[in-house]
């Protein structure tokens, strides 16, 4: 809770701030210079978890991957052993 | 599809967010991509390109390496990329770029990837559909097959962030034309606005919900006063921001539900001045009511 406040507080002085462009690379840099960037560290870590583990950033459940035919979609699948086997660490150990 | 159109194949790189919550629309760029002969296919065992802030916030070789498998998916195929995803696009031409161009970095690669029976060589190029609807099938072809021009019809534009570092090799990147001109093609007008360039804030969503409200506020009081009848996009995840937040918006009193600006994604559109109807669009997923300004020119 203290690391989610302290990205708020820091968020809201941003948002009060001339300076700040609102441009998303500009965010970017905001973010990783924060002095405690523990929540989106843990946020970023969960995607490359869910990489890993499901093959894909934001999970895409099996009933929409099922749901692909009835739209008239072409139907594919997405890797989950692969990828396991080609990057340097798994997902097991790391989660937050 | 005219004769003179060239039947154009490329390797679709759907991404996440498309095929996890955007199926209808996913179709509608197929239908229309195969309107102006432009045939793709699906290589098997995609994973995410990797997202930006994903692999590359820890560890930039699996980022590369991942980057490069789904490179090499679409070689395999001979193909190259053509992606509806803004993000894709801009992760795998980052890839592609940086392994062509870097020898040690590209046989690291290529050692982690012979695990696995697979090879990335560079032969193969990646684009967004923004630059495939504008570069391969033209401005000219698009103006050939209106049958319900939107004439009048005031547009505000949101390219979303991720866009333009394509937009700088083939375009202005402070000025860019190419949404802008495919807009006008339609027979819309496109209304200038300051925070034009300003990010949907799509990812921020589950830090500061409060600062995401008070930004897009700001956005649509500037798209509002320029005199936008609606928003056009070309990135789901900017639209699925708009049209949701739009939403939200209302319901803690930020913003009148009359005053709500309908946005489209530029495939909808330009469905729709192609004579396409409205469940064939997916117009009745927004949450945004987006058929009643098109149904005015429907009509009349």
């Amino acid at each position: 809770m203290y690391t989610r406040k302290r990205i708020y507080d820091r968020f809201r002085k941003l948002n009060k701030s001339k300076d700040f462009d609102n441009l998303l690379f500009t965010f970017y840099s905001e973010v990783m210079t924060l002095e405690n960037t523990g929540s989106m560290v843990v946020h970023f870590q969960n995607m490359v978890n869910s990489i890993i583990e499901n093959g894909t950033a934001i999970p895409v459940p099996t009933r929409q991957m099922a749901k692909r035919k009835q739209f008239g979609l072409p139907e594919f699948q997405f890797d989950m052993d692969e990828i396991k086997k080609i990057i340097k660490k798994s997902s097991e150990g790391v989660d937050q | 599809m005219s004769e003179d159109t060239k039947m154009k194949e490329y390797a679709f790189f759907p991404g996440c967010s498309i095929p996890s919550g955007f199926l209808k629309y996913e179709k509608l760029v197929l239908d229309v991509l195969g309107e102006f002969g432009v045939s793709v296919t699906y290589p098997q065992g995609m994973t995410c390109c990797p997202a930006p802030m994903t692999f590359e916030v820890f560890d930039d070789d699996d980022f590369y390496t991942v980057g490069a498998r789904n490179i090499a998916l679409c070689e395999e195929l001979g193909l190259d990329i053509l992606s509806p995803c803004n993000g894709c696009t801009m992760t795998l031409n980052r890839v592609n770029n940086r392994l062509r161009t870097d020898e040690k970095l590209k046989e690291y690669v290529n050692t982690s990837l012979e695990k696995i029976g697979r090879h990335y060589e560079g032969t193969v190029n990646i684009q967004s559909l923004l630059r495939t609807l504008y570069e391969d099938i033209g401005l000219e072809s698009i103006r050939a097959r209106i049958t319900k021009p939107l004439s009048g019809l005031k547009v505000a534009i949101h390219y979303g962030c991720h866009a333009f570092e394509e937009l700088e090799v083939y375009d202005d990147l402070h000025n860019p034309i190419v949404l802008e001109s495919l807009a006008e093609a339609l027979g819309m007008e496109v209304v200038k606005y300051s925070s034009a360039n300003e990010c949907c804030l799509v990812f921020a969503n589950t830090v500061d919900r409060d600062f995401v409200l008070k930004s897009l506020t700001k956005k649509m009081n500037d798209i509002s006063e320029a005199g936008a009848d609606c928003i056009l996009v070309i990135c789901a995840s900017c639209f699925s921001q708009f049209d949701k937040t739009q939403e939200m918006m209302s319901w803690v009193d930020l913003m009148d539900e009359s005053d709500q600006i309908p946005i489209y994604l530029y495939p909808e559109l330009l469905a729709f001045a192609m004579g396409m109807d409205f469940e064939t669009i997916g117009l009745d997923e927004h949450k945004v009511d987006a058929t009643s300004l098109l149904l005015e020119r429907n009509t009349g």
